[in-house]
């Protein structure tokens, strides 16, 4: 068998274990030694568009909620969204738009979006309170390519631009479509992150789960196990490329995707855009950079918990945020055009649904395969060379979980 | 969720020429992405299959009509005739893709929200 990809990553060939999967000590690593020193995603810089807008995003095993703004200037900044009078969170919807401040609902203690606190209600009735030690708690938060990310630990002195290393250099300046608009997927999983991880890292699985779906897409007579087509490696991230079909076409009886797609020159069934629109993205160096001639998909792994995926008709992304070691967060956007006519709704609508269904495929089995790990009936799995980044995002985790500070774990991936 | 289209009185239910349609929207014509695939994951594949027989024929003439109404600001028969359009997309997944009403093998009801910046 070949096992090109599995050796160019400087893997073994062996079995691995299912103990991270279930075990709740090594849970705890992956938050002390993972999530909260890594860089965080938080979402595109269009998602605060303008001055003033915010956004409050979860980062459940950390127990924290993180309040990013965009201030005067237009300066991005991330804060703990806990106010400094007692502790309550001081926004509490999930976004929105406040031109000058925040206000705390508990008793009105209020902050510039630069997080000065500005204004103590009833502040004679204090005992001298310095207010200039007394603004919202700052995080590290820094855009890279229009994506904001953030670091937990407040002693951090890995910068964004150093932890993405050849990996944000390989990925930079793609002309992203559409980036300020996007539908969301969210769902609560009964599973280990990990298994959501792995759900959407490799294609051996495409044409069997999801058979009626995506199968006819992503796999087809030249090559019906849809292999990889390329891979890269960079520190502890990482990037596959994937088959696509190039005689896929709905059958006779598919009435409705033929409407839908009717009058659509798109690159595949994955496509959110009208080819002419996505040309400048597909001709990036880095978007099928093997350039192979049946290449449907690029799946770009940015450690830990961040996928960037990039097809020749648009872009979209997994966010898989653990909770439990057996609970986990999953947002899936993707980013598609705002739709200005009803035959363009009809598209996109199917075109959600379907990757809806798909989704839920791959979200019904993270569930069974938590359950049969759980069992403890087997202790390892057996992986080929077309699930290389399963092993090597294992392999990246034994590395972080082992070493003292961040910048020992990227030599040690390095 | 208990979702339903409603009409205001005096109001047709669908525009002229969509009457032999008019059964189906109470059902069909809810607003939202996500409330169009809860309507379509909670019937049966029975009732999705006589949606889809009655809509598709009727499909490509609907919106060659809907063009000539705003997108986002449709009178309301012409708002429901279209939000039964994009419920046709829905139904399409179990006719034309699962051959079921679901996705076979997944829990109903799912924890799965399609979340939308606007609600068409």
């Amino acid at each position: 068998m070949r096992s090109n990809f599995t050796d160019a990553a400087g893997l073994g060939k062996g079995p691995v274990s299912m103990e991270p999967y279930r075990s709740a000590a090594y849970f705890e690593l992956e938050r002390d030694k993972v999530f909260a020193r890594t860089w965080l995603i938080m979402g595109r810089a269009e998602d605060v568009a303008n001055v003033g807008d915010y956004i409050v995003k979860e980062v459940e095993i950390c127990g924290a909620s993180i309040l990013i703004t965009r201030g005067a200037g237009n300066k991005i900044r991330a804060f703990h969204n806990v106010c400094s009078h007692r502790g309550n969170q001081i926004v509490w919807e999930e976004k929105g738009s406040r031109t000058t401040m925040f206000r705390c609902k508990y008793h009105n203690w209020t902050y510039g979006n630069d997080g000065r606190l500005l204004a103590i209600s009833d502040e004679k009735m204090f005992f001298g309170v310095d207010k200039a030690k007394c603004g919202l708690e700052p995080i590290q938060c820094d855009v890279w390519d229009g994506w904001i990310f953030i670091n937990l630990n407040p002693d951090n002195k890995v910068s964004l631009n150093d932890y993405l290393g050849e990996m944000g250099i390989f990925l930079s300046d793609i002309p992203y479509p559409n980036p300020g608009r996007s539908i969301k997927i969210q769902a609560h999983l009964k599973c280990n992150w990990k298994f959501l991880i792995d759900a959407f890292s490799e294609s051996y699985h495409i044409p069997v789960l999801h058979s009626k779906t995506i199968g006819p897409s992503f796999s087809g007579p030249s090559d019906p196990a849809g292999h990889l087509q390329n891979a890269e490696f960079f520190g502890p991230h990482h990037s596959i490329s994937l088959f696509g079909n190039p005689d896929y076409a709905p059958t006779e009886s598919q009435l409705v995707e033929r409407l839908a797609y009717k009058g659509m020159a798109s690159e595949n069934v994955l496509a959110a855009n009208q080819s002419d629109e996505t040309e400048a993205l597909r001709a990036h160096k880095s978007v099928n950079p093997g350039k192979s001639e049946t290449w449907s998909m690029d799946i770009n792994e940015i450690f830990p918990n961040f996928h960037l995926d990039v097809a020749g008709g648009g872009f979209w992304t997994h966010e898989i945020w653990p909770i439990t070691p057996d609970y986990s967060r999953y947002e899936m956007r993707f980013f598609v055009p705002k739709p200005e006519s009803v035959r363009a709704a009809f598209h996109q609508e199917h075109y959600i649904a379907r990757l809806a269904d798909v989704v839920l495929e791959d979200l019904a089995n993270v569930e069974r395969t938590q359950k049969g790990v759980a069992s403890r009936a087997k202790n390892f799995m057996i992986l080929q060379d077309n699930e290389v980044l399963i092993r090597r995002m294992m392999d990246t985790l034994d590395k972080f979980t082992v070493s003292e500070t961040l910048e020992k774990a990227l030599e040690e991936c390095a | 969720m208990m979702n339903r289209a409603t009409v205001t009185a005096g109001e047709r239910t669908l525009p002229a020429g969509f009457e032999a349609l008019e059964e189906f929207a109470a059902y069909w014509a809810v607003a939202g992405q996500n409330e169009r695939r809860y309507q379509r994951c909670d019937t049966t594949m029975e009732e999705i299959q006589r949606f889809y027989d009655a809509m598709y024929p009727r499909a490509d003439e609907a919106m060659a009509y809907l063009e000539k109404f705003p997108l986002r600001d449709m009178p309301g028969p012409e708002a429901r005739l279209m939000r039964m359009v994009l419920s046709l997309a829905q139904a399409s997944m179990s006719v034309e893709i699962q051959g079921s009403a679901r996705v076979p093998n997944a829990p109903w009801p799912d924890t799965v929200k399609i979340l939308t910046t606007e609600t068409l």
